[in-house]
This record gives C-alpha cells, structure tokens and sequence, in this order.
C-alpha cells in the first residue's frame, strides 16, 4: 500500500477515536504514532521527539511548581487577598474574574476553578447576600477559561497546538508570551462584557435560588509562610526568563520544578502526580497525528475544501477563512475535549494559511484561542461541569455562555488579525 | 573552564547526591542532565533527549502491561505458575531467576529480558503470600541480564560495539562463543552467592518495606471475577510482547508501547490507574541518567579520567598490569556511563596500547566486554539495572550488594586471565 493510503486511514481512526473519545486522547495520539513507526512512515525518534522537546520539559516543570503554589496556600492567599476588598457584587465578580484569569494563565484552569469556588462561597456566606454564588461562578468559569489562553502553559491545547507548530515546517513556534497579547485583549473585552451583557442576563435568566455550599470552607486567613516564600521565588525566576529568553524555557521551567521539589514545597516522593500528563502525553505524540494529516494529504483535502467553499484559492479572504475555523472551532470545543480541538484543527489550520499564503501562526492562534471558547455547555470543559454545582441547568449555558461566545468570538476574529497579522 | 572539568564537579556532586540521596534520585539523575545543558557541556536536546529514548517508551509500556496483568487477575495465573515451577524457597527462586535471566540475555537484548521478567516476578511474589518477595529478587534479575550479556557475542550491543572496533582496526575479531569461557566462572559464582549468603546479606540490607500490590491484588479479584476474557486478553498481549522483543522487529520501545495501548484501549487498565502507578521515579532515572551519560562522554571527562589512569600506571607496563589496569577502569566507568559508550571510548586506546605492547587484542577487548557489563554497583550504570529501581531499592542498596558481587566478578575476572590467554 501507499504511505498516504495508510497514513490516511491511521489519520481518519484517530479523527474518529479524538472527536468520540472512546478511548483516552493521550492513547489515541500515543496510538497514532506508534501506528506510524511500525509502518515505517515515521522513525521511533520522529514520532516521540515531543517527549523530549523543550515542551515537554516547559509543562512538567510548571506543572510541578504550579502544584506547589496550590499545596502551600500560595494561590489561595492571592485569591483572597484580591477579592476579599470588594463588598458588592459587580466589583466583585469582575475581580473575580480577572484575579481567576491572571492565576489560570499560570496554574491548571480546574484547580483554580475549584479553588475559587470555595472562596467565593466563603465570601458569599458572610455577604448577607449582597454576593450570590451563581452570579459569580459563572464569571470565574470566563476567567479561568479565558486566562488560560493568555502563556503558552495557561491551557492543555496551547502546548499541543505548539507541538504541532514545531513540527510543522514553514511556521515559528510561539515564545512563551506569543499568545499574551491577544489573550489580554479578549480577557479585557470579556470584562467590559461581564458588566455591561452578562450582568443583565445574569440576573434576569439565573432566576433560581442560590444553592447553598456544601463541604468545607476554605481557612480564609491564611499566615505567609517559608513554601510560598521559594514558591514566589521560583515564579519570579521563571517569568523574569520567559521575558528575557536568555535560557531555553524547558530548562527554566525544570530548574523551577526542581527547587520546589528539592525545598519540599511539594511532597518529595510524589511530586510528579502534580504533573497534567495526559496533556503532556497528548502534546508529545501530537507530532505523530499532525506528521500523518500532512502525509496523507488528508490536510490538503480538508483545506482545499475550506477554501473552495469560500470562493477558491485567489478569492477567499484569510480573514473569512480564519473566521471559518474559529466558528467550526468554537462549536466543536463545546462539545468535545479542548485539546482534541487543538489537535484536530490546528494541522488543517496550518495548511489552509500556507495554501493562501497568510501566516500560520495566526491561524494556529486562532485555533489555540476559540478551544478555549468552552463555556456554552457544561460538558464543554471540565471547570464548566465544576460550576454547575451553584445550580445551573443547560440552558443557562446555552442562553448566557452562548450569548457571550457569539460575542467573544465575533471580537477575537476581529482582532487576532490586528494584533498577529495576517 | 574546560568543559571536561566542569562535567567532572558535576559527576562529583551527582555522586555525592545520589548516595546521600538528600534529594530523591529522580531529582538528582534529571538535574544532572539539567546542569550539564547548563553549564553547556551539551545541548538542551541532548540532555532531555532521554525523555524520547526508546528505553523510557518500553520502560513504560511494561509497566502499564505489568500493571495490566494485576488488574485482570492475569498476574495471579502467571505466578501460580512460576510458582509452581520454582518453588517458594526465596533462595532458589532467586537462583533460579538470576539464571534464567542470564541465560535469556546471552541471545536476547537485556532490557527486554528484565522488562518481561519483572512483571511476572511480582506475580510470583503477590501469589506466595509473603514467602517470595520483590526486593529479593528484582536486583538479581538485573544483575543476571548484566551478566548474561557477556555470555556471547550477541549478548548485548557493547559487545557488537567491540567487534566493530576490532573489525575497524583491521585484527582478529571475536567469533560467537569466544567470551562464554570468561562468563561462566562468574556466573557460577554469583548463584552460589544467592543460594548461600545471598539471602541474608539483601534481607540485611533491603530493610525498606517491600514495594506490595496487595492493593491492586484485592481489586484484582473484583476484575477477574467480572471478566475472564480480559485475563486471558492480557497474557495474549504479554507473550505477543515477548515474541516482539525476540523478533526484533521494530524497536522495543515501539512494542512496548503497542503493548500499553493495547492494554488500555481494551479497558485492561484504566488509563487513571495507569497515571497513578506508572513507576516515575524509575522512569526519570532512566531519562536523566542517559543525558547524564551523554554528557560524560561528549565532554571528554570520560576520556580524561582514563588518560590519567594510564599515566599513572606509566608506559613500561606488562600485558597483565595492562589488562588489569583497563579491566579496573571499565568496570569504574562502566558504573556510571553507558556501557556502549565506555567500549566506545576505552576500545581503540586500549587497541593502540596493545600493538605497542605487543599484546593481542582481541583479549583486551574481550577483557572490556566482561568488565563493562559488570555496570550493576550503581542502578545508573546500565538501564537493566536501572528498571528494576521499581523494587523499592534505593542507590545505596546497589553499591552494597551489587558492590560486593562487582568487586568479586572483577577480581573473578582478573584471576582468569593467565588461564584464558597468553600474558607473555
């Protein structure tokens, strides 16, 4: 057989094994490029490069510190220090929001989701009621989502879109702060959203009584200690060199996982459970998916589609097919896992720009940014199922996400162009 | 500073750490890798490239088909048994399998053999009740695929790596059974050694709680009594993984690696089961460790360490001080670097001294071949030996045991050489 014929079928089982999610997504990558190598289209060491690429080392290492900053109350002490100052409700959930999206840009978008829930509920008891759990969870399910969007690390389909960055030929991988311009941004829209649409909507359709917490409230006062001291420490490091780039991110990252280790910030013999490696795992075997969509020309079918649908090569606008993925994107991402978007789409992404020869990473942004559009259902990310305990039904995330999605999204095609270029 | 002394502080205090272990190995075995692509010995891919070895892949594929077999009630089968046909005396049973693993690895790759026999060993010992046990065996395992890999030519890549050079130099080159003789006597030694003292002396030292999956063994019953099928579905796939390492048709990474998909795509394990017992620890010792040879190597420290042995000892030598003194500094450096790379490194000097000598050297290669796979003082010497970290040992414990049984090959070694060749 030809190489493409069975790259093909390998990339159209794994399309179908990533979109139903029968089988875990990090085996299904894992599947496809072992499938590769024993059909000799890749080599062992193609096909598992993104093992060992400064990636990899990027997430373990940050997965590693972030796990520290959670252990010793770090992120807990941040959180309530920020919104604790803000007594009404508006304020309030636009603190919410914008301290959640900071910390996810950083730390694991469900950890920080889970953490701020039990501060907001703390918060929201003492309140009297002037701050209700089921306007706030909402706002905090934005920024946590949003802000993952912001560092390369922020969210599981940033580093796997990155991957397959690298892997591609023709296309700069981002930096670490490649996506922060334009996640600022969108995080920035989202705020004024929040008080000016979400608010309104908030409390004419949230028409339910607010549920009341169950399980422990978090200790609201929380004394520094010599953890979050190292843990601040090994952050700052960690940013001043992502700024600067003078060391390569991986062995910045790792240096910082190994401090916290080796301070006992986290437990010493377990510090690796900390570490998202389904993720990581998806990320590493991205490449052998993303090798076989190119392969097979499977990539070039889609694409040419694409575009033939909107007008053919010389006509269709890069915006107007930009706008295409991001809404086919958008609308996946709600209903499958985000990362599985990312690695669907980004390989199709990436060709449908060089056939029109607009830039790519643009397009890949573009895909890394309406993954993380997923707040329109509450299966459409772990942190949106978390929240539904303040009460939600599906329809209020159909009615009030999916209002805002159409929006968010609406302005992210607008200003992805601006900001990366076309 | 030159890039050889740097790499030579860095082997130092890697060494302090790892014997101390004031830092768990892991931490210890990547952050040497991570200071050599530092200091810039090597490059960052160089350094991390471990990650993406193909021993890490199998590493882990075994572990997730190891984890497999408890989870179906397939391990419990298997250990019935071995048990049955070893027995459940500790001491024999490791004789046993110190032996087997030997035997299998003088034809097959070493790390394949240990990374089959490890899973069904723990079997054995979850199903003994205690009277068999992981940390008595594990090591020997290790040690018997080390072994075992100088039995013959085929017995491990250095050896292959030695007759290149032999071949390159335009000599006489080893045929096939050329390095049994020089094997056996160790061998020997080392089964009597685990069915006399053996026993005693790991019992004394292994004082760590041994590593249990009664855990898993109780939920396995739960598992095996819902589906029969899944059981025998497991050891299809764990003796189609068997054939994969003896066939050599792809790489054992991939095999392995097939093998852990499989396991879980047909729901054997459950990919969370698998996130939380995968091995790490051994997983990143492995992947540091071959960056931290790496750059051994790369750096010249390697080459640095033998060159001033060589002067120390002086030119006007004689042809047993010579095989002495390189079968010494093999088995020094063999501990720490890899061994593919120590027979790289050590081969064409120790060829280049021999000719002026006067001395064959076919016997000093075939003296490297025995004193490089004698890398098991250390669990960082070879990757054999290094997976099975997963039984619990921690650093100190190789330099005990496999120490002693190290210094006693070597010494074993030494004394055979007037009988094996013609030192005049």
């Amino acid at each position: 057989m030809e190489q493409s014929t069975v790259a093909l079928i390998i990339v159209g089982v794994a399309l179908v094994s990533f979109a139903t999610e029968i089988i875990p997504l990090s085996i299904t990558a894992v599947g496809a490029c072992v499938a590769m190598v024993m059909t000799n289209i890749l080599t062992f060491t193609e096909a598992f490069s993104g093992l060992s690429s400064p990636t990899m080392m990027l997430g373990i290492g940050m997965g590693i510190m972030a796990n520290g900053m959670m252990d010793c109350g770090l992120a807990n002490k941040v959180g309530i220090f920020i919104i604790s100052k803000f007594k009404t409700e508006r304020p309030f959930m636009t603190v919410v929001f914008l301290t959640s999206a900071f910390l996810s840009a950083f730390l694991s978008n469900f950890a920080v989701t889970a953490t701020f829930m039990g501060l907001i509920s703390a918060i929201a008891i003492k309140s009297e009621g002037r701050i209700t759990r089921k306007n706030c969870f909402f706002a905090l399910l934005l920024g946590s989502v949003l802000g993952g969007s912001c560092t390369l690390v922020g969210s599981t389909p940033n580093i796997s879109v990155q991957a397959i960055m690298e892997a591609t030929p023709g296309v700069t991988p981002m930096t670490f702060f490649t996506l922060a311009p334009g996640g600022v941004i969108i995080v920035l829209f989202t705020a004024i959203l929040l008080n000016t649409v979400y608010y309104p909507l908030a409390k004419r359709f949230f028409a339910f009584e607010d549920v009341p917490y169950e399980g422990n409230l978090p200790e609201m006062d929380i004394p520094w200690n010599r953890d979050m001291t190292i843990s601040c420490i090994s952050m700052a490091w960690c940013i001043i060199n992502f700024v600067g780039g003078w060391i390569n991110i991986g062995i910045t990252a790792i240096v910082a996982g190994m401090i916290t280790v080796i301070f006992k910030v986290v437990d010493r013999k377990t510090f690796w459970k900390g570490v998202e490696w389904e993720a990581l795992i998806i990320m590493g075997a991205a490449i052998g998916f993303a090798n076989g969509v190119n392969i097979s020309g499977a990539g070039k079918i889609i694409s040419d589609f694409i575009i033939n649908l909107f007008g053919g090569i010389d006509t269709a606008s890069p915006v107007i097919l930009l706008t295409a993925i991001m809404v086919a994107g958008t609308i996946l991402t709600n209903i499958m896992s985000n990362t599985a978007v990312g690695v669907m789409l980004a390989p199709i992404a990436i060709m449908t720009a060089q056939s029109v020869g607009a830039k790519p990473e643009t397009f890949a942004i573009g895909v890394i940014m309406c993954a993380g559009f997923s707040f329109a259902t509450p299966i459409a990310t772990a942190s949106a199922t978390l929240i539904m305990s303040a009460g939600y039904k599906f329809r209020h995330y159909l009615i009030v996400g999916g209002t805002l999605t159409v929006l968010i999204m609406i302005f992210s095609c607008i200003v992805l162009p601006l900001v990366y270029g076309l | 500073m030159e890039s050889s002394t740097i790499t030579l502080i860095i082997t130092g205090v890697t060494i302090v750490c790892f014997i101390t272990e004031v830092i768990p190995i892991a931490v210890t075995a990547i952050s040497s890798a991570l200071a050599m692509a530092i200091f810039g010995v090597i490059s960052f891919g160089d350094a991390f490239s471990g990650f993406s070895h193909d021993v890490p892949m199998m590493l882990t594929g075994a572990c997730i088909l190891g984890e497999a077999l408890f989870e179906t009630g397939a391990a419990e089968k298997l250990g019935e048994i071995v048990v049955r046909i070893a027995g459940k005396n500790q001491k024999i049973f490791t004789a046993v399998m110190f032996l087997l693993s030997a035997v299998m690895s003088s034809l097959l790759s070493n790390t394949a053999v240990v990374a089959a026999m490890l899973p069904i060993i723990s079997a054995a010992a979850a199903t003994s009740k205690g009277k068999l046990t992981k940390k008595n065996t594990f090591m020997a395992v290790g040690i018997g695929a080390n072994l075992g890999g100088s039995l013959t030519l085929a017995g491990s890549s250095t050896n292959m790596i030695g007759q290149g050079i032999l071949a390159e130099a335009g000599v006489e080159t080893m045929s096939f059974f050329d390095l049994t003789m020089g094997s056996i006597p160790r061998l020997i030694f080392c089964t009597l050694f685990y069915l006399t003292v053996g026993e005693a002396l790991q019992n004394k030292v292994f004082s760590f709680v041994e590593v249990s999956e009664t855990t898993v063994a109780s939920q396995s019953e739960t598992a095996s009594s819902k589906s029969n099928g899944r059981m025998w579905l497991s050891i299809i796939i764990l003796v189609g993984t068997i054939v994969g390492f003896a066939t050599e048709t792809w790489t054992f990474g991939t095999v392995a690696m097939v093998a852990g998909v499989l396991c879980i795509i047909t729901k054997c394990i459950s990919i969370k089961a698998v996130y939380q017992r995968m091995d790490w620890t051994t997983i990143w010792v492995v992947a540091g460790s071959l960056g931290f040879a790496c750059g051994l190597d790369k750096s010249g420290a390697g080459k640095l360490i033998a060159d001033t042995a060589i002067k120390l000892v002086g030119s006007n030598m004689s042809n047993y001080t010579f095989l002495i003194l390189f079968s010494v500094l093999s088995v020094l450096l063999a501990n720490f670097m890899s061994s593919t790379a120590t027979m790289a490194m050590l081969a064409p000097i120790g060829i280049f001294m021999a000719r002026g000598l006067g001395f064959d050297p076919k016997a000093l290669v075939m003296a490297l071949v025995w004193c490089i796979n004698l890398a098991f003082a250390t669990p960082v010497g070879t990757p054999p030996i290094t997976m099975t970290l997963s039984g619990g040992y921690s650093f100190k414990d190789y330099v005990k045991v496999g120490g002693i049984l190290v210094v006693c090959c070597t010494v074993i070694t030494i004394l055979s050489y007037p009988l094996l060749f013609d030192l005049k």
